[in-house]
């Protein structure tokens, strides 16, 4: 015995004491219960990843958030608390006092001057000092379930890295390598020129972004690149009309405007895939933004393909109208809707006017179809010669028919007085008869 | 007192309750548990009804009792026709010497350490009354005169549970001032065997005085000093309250077929009790395990059964052992 304790002093230790080893056992049996369970389902987890392709720090994250949940509750058991009465029952009877711990520690928070309390503080505090607490709350041996967490948290650590055809560690590695992005460097030299040229004749003003991309369209290089690359440059085309010299140029002059431009279309080539806003200028609308803008600017007619009778053009050609315009005698070219007569080209409904690559007129896949009207709707947006009642009721048409998602709000239709007809006249036959039902006599009565 | 007398108290309690049972023992064969129960009532200054049918050793258990303690033994047959005054006692006239009357108490057999109320249910309910005043109070008032009764007091009462017919139930209020309510179970063969042994052979079996009156007081004093925990009386109570149907305690039996519980006398016979049955195991202090030992006897007859109950024949040990089981501790 602590002879510097008191029976009272020594009872309320001892029971604080044992209440803790009795928490922090329980907690550890509980941890061995569940800790190959957790461990069991993580190795799950990760075997699920492989296939699913999932990024491999996510079963490294959730081992440690296990292991962090585990250790946070068996300290939180092994904090010292006060004990209570409830505590001094159970642990009297895990040891066998029989009432004696549970009455002699509630005593012992008392200040008692009783005979009989000393008495019967005395004797517990005997009995507890005499008991082997170590035989009472034994340690837990939990071998076979700790070696088991041991191999299932071994194995969910290493299927993540041995396992063949694993997913890429880092989650950024999984998004960058997932899809090509058409990058400057990656085209042809001389397409990388006429794509830098486009740039600069587009900034300056001196053609329209539909007339730089007809313009490409006439090269191989260019018709040879995959449709999602094409349209990337149409959509570098339309942002350097819309960012200006400005940002293109950035100040630069003579000589320097190319290699300025050229770095221009670098940046935003890879801006445009990942769907970023400018990178130098965070003020910035995204670019498809910008485009909405446009809505209010429709073209009436569009070029159906480069040659749709002919089927020459790609695929890009018959999903992407480029607004056609007028040189020289402008009733020289044939004006077509910009829905595909079926006569026009390919097959009734089809609505490409030519076609390219595997894509199979009549036969095209549904998801083909899909991108080429949403591109189809895009690029109408993107005319700017005005727009008119034909053409928007034309286009709602084929919007409520269309099956694809409709995105966009049509713009509001302002009220043209000029465009409104005058009323039918009256015919003077009946002109009396509409006075007197309008203009009532008064009633003096 | 010292700690060191605290254990010699202890020690001294302990050995002379086993030696009142012991000695029981030697005549009553088979009722350990009726008889230190009886000794338990004793100390703890309450009275006992026993129930059970005719001979199985009810009337012989008080008479054993009164001789191993050396206390003063009346009884009392309880019968249709008895009157409070042969309880209690009487006025009489007496004549003086040199002339003249007066009047002259004459104490009935009440006036008695251990009173044998035998077959008390079959005496009208105002001679059982005349009890209530005497078992509650340890006094009797006649006419304008209060007399005390000789400490200790034990009224030991009997009753048939089988031959109702021309008796009178005794009404809770007196039913509620009996400590314990003891039943006493035929014998088991090996029991009887023991009994025959005893009782058909020439020799009477004697048994000698254990324990005086200011010894029993002295116990008594003991039993009352013994420390009880708050978290132990708290269990005595809720089982106290635990027996009425509209408490949070009470189990399902006892909301379907209590009408009325135990009165809180019931939590003091059950603290005093569980101390009496603590010292007995030689304890300084009291258990939970004390309080579940005593709880039956101190509840059984403070349970009242309403009427499903009482069509239902259910027995109230049923309801107060549900409530043992069922009330965490």
């Amino acid at each position: 015995m602590n002879e510097s304790l008191s029976p009272a002093q020594l009872v309320r230790t001892v029971v604080a004491d044992a209440a803790r080893r009795r928490q922090s056992l329980a907690a550890l049996r509980q941890v061995a219960r569940w800790a190959p369970i957790v461990a069991a389902g993580l190795a799950g987890i990760a075997l699920v990843a492989r296939v699913a392709a999932w990024p491999g720090l996510l079963v490294i994250a959730l081992l440690v958030a296990a292991a962090l949940a585990a250790g946070g509750y068996l300290a939180r058991a092994r904090r010292h608390q006060a004990s209570t009465d409830v505590m001094a029952a159970a642990i009297d009877h895990d040891a066998g006092f029989g009432g004696e711990l549970r009455s002699a520690h509630w005593f012992a928070t008392r200040q008692a001057a009783d005979p009989w309390t000393s008495f019967h503080l005395g004797h517990a505090a005997r009995r507890v000092q005499d008991t082997n607490w170590a035989t009472v709350y034994p340690p837990v041996r939990a071998t076979r379930a700790w070696i088991a967490t041991a191999a299932l948290t071994l194995l969910s650590v290493l299927i993540p890295f041995t396992l063949p055809g694993r997913a890429p560690f880092w989650p950024g590695a999984l998004s960058a390598t997932s899809a090509p992005v058409l990058s400057l460097e990656s085209l042809p030299e001389e397409l990388r020129q006429q794509v830098v040229d486009a740039v600069v004749a587009v900034t300056k003003g001196e053609i329209s972004a539909e007339d730089a991309v007809a313009t490409l369209l006439q090269s191989d290089a260019f018709n040879a690149l995959p449709p999602d690359a094409q349209r990337q440059v149409a959509e570098l085309l339309q942002k350097a009309r819309l960012d200006g010299s400005s940002k293109v140029f950035a100040g630069a002059t003579g000589e320097a405007v190319s290699a300025e431009a050229a770095r221009w279309a670098k940046e935003n080539l890879d801006m445009l895939y990942t769907g970023k806003d400018d990178p130098a200028d965070p003020g910035d609308k995204p670019f498809t933004s910008e485009k909405q803008e446009q809505s209010d600017k429709r073209n009436e007619y569009t070029e159906d393909g480069a040659s749709g009778g002919e089927g020459e053009a790609s695929d890009f050609q018959s999903s992407t109208r480029v607004r056609m315009k007028p040189q020289g005698n402008p009733e020289s070219s044939q004006p077509m809707p910009m829905t595909g007569a079926p006569d026009a080209s390919g097959e009734a409904g089809s609505s490409f006017g030519g076609k390219h690559g595997d894509v199979r007129y009549g036969t095209t896949k549904a998801s083909e179809l899909a991108a080429a009207f949403r591109q189809e709707i895009v690029e109408a947006d993107m005319n700017t010669n005005g727009s008119s009642r034909e053409s928007d009721a034309r286009r709602r048409t084929e919007q409520s028919r269309s099956a694809l998602t409709y995105t966009r709000v049509a713009g509001q239709v302002s009220f043209d007085r000029a465009r409104v007809d005058a009323p039918r006249s009256v015919p003077e036959a009946r002109r009396p008869l509409v006075e007197r039902y309008f203009v009532r006599e008064r009633d003096d009565r | 007192m010292t700690p060191t007398a605290v254990a010699e108290h202890i020690d001294l309690f302990r050995e002379r309750f086993a030696d009142i049972t012991r000695e029981v023992a030697c005549r009553i064969v088979g009722h350990d548990e009726i008889v230190a129960n009886t000794v338990t009532s004793l100390l703890a200054g309450g009275h006992v009804l026993l129930e059970g049918i005719p001979g199985v050793g009810k009337t012989t258990l008080v008479h054993t009792l009164a001789e191993v303690l050396d206390l003063k033994f009346s009884r009392i047959q309880f019968t249709p026709d008895l009157m409070p005054a042969d309880i209690v006692g009487t006025q009489i006239v007496q004549e003086r010497p040199h002339g003249g009357t007066f009047f002259e108490f004459q104490p009935g057999p009440i006036f008695a350490n251990v009173v044998l109320a035998d077959e008390i249910n079959r005496a009208t309910p105002k001679t059982q009354s005349a009890l209530l005043e005497a078992m509650q109070d340890i006094s009797v008032t006649v006419g304008k005169t209060t007399y005390r009764l000789e400490q200790p007091f034990l009224v030991l009462a009997t009753q048939n549970p089988i031959e109702m017919e021309g008796t009178y139930p005794l009404p809770e209020a007196q039913l509620d001032r009996f400590f314990f309510k003891l039943r006493v179970e035929y014998p088991a063969e090996a029991s009887m065997h023991e009994i025959l042994d005893r009782t058909t052979q020439p020799a009477d079996i004697s048994v000698r005085r254990i324990v005086d009156s200011s010894q029993i007081l002295e116990m008594r004093q003991i039993a009352r000093a013994v420390p009880i925990a708050k978290p132990v009386q708290t269990y005595a109570i809720r089982l106290t309250l635990g027996t009425h149907a509209d408490s949070p305690y009470a189990p399902p039996l006892v909301k379907k077929y209590s009408r009325y519980g135990a009165s809180p006398r019931a939590a003091q016979t059950i603290v005093l009790a569980s101390k009496i049955h603590a010292l007995r195991q030689g304890h300084a202090f009291v258990s939970i395990d004390d309080v579940r030992a005593v709880a039956l006897p101190a509840l059984r007859h403070r349970v009242l059964l309403n009427f499903e109950g009482e069509a239902e024949q259910v027995n109230p040990d049923t309801l107060v052992n549900e409530l043992i089981s069922t009330l965490a501790s």
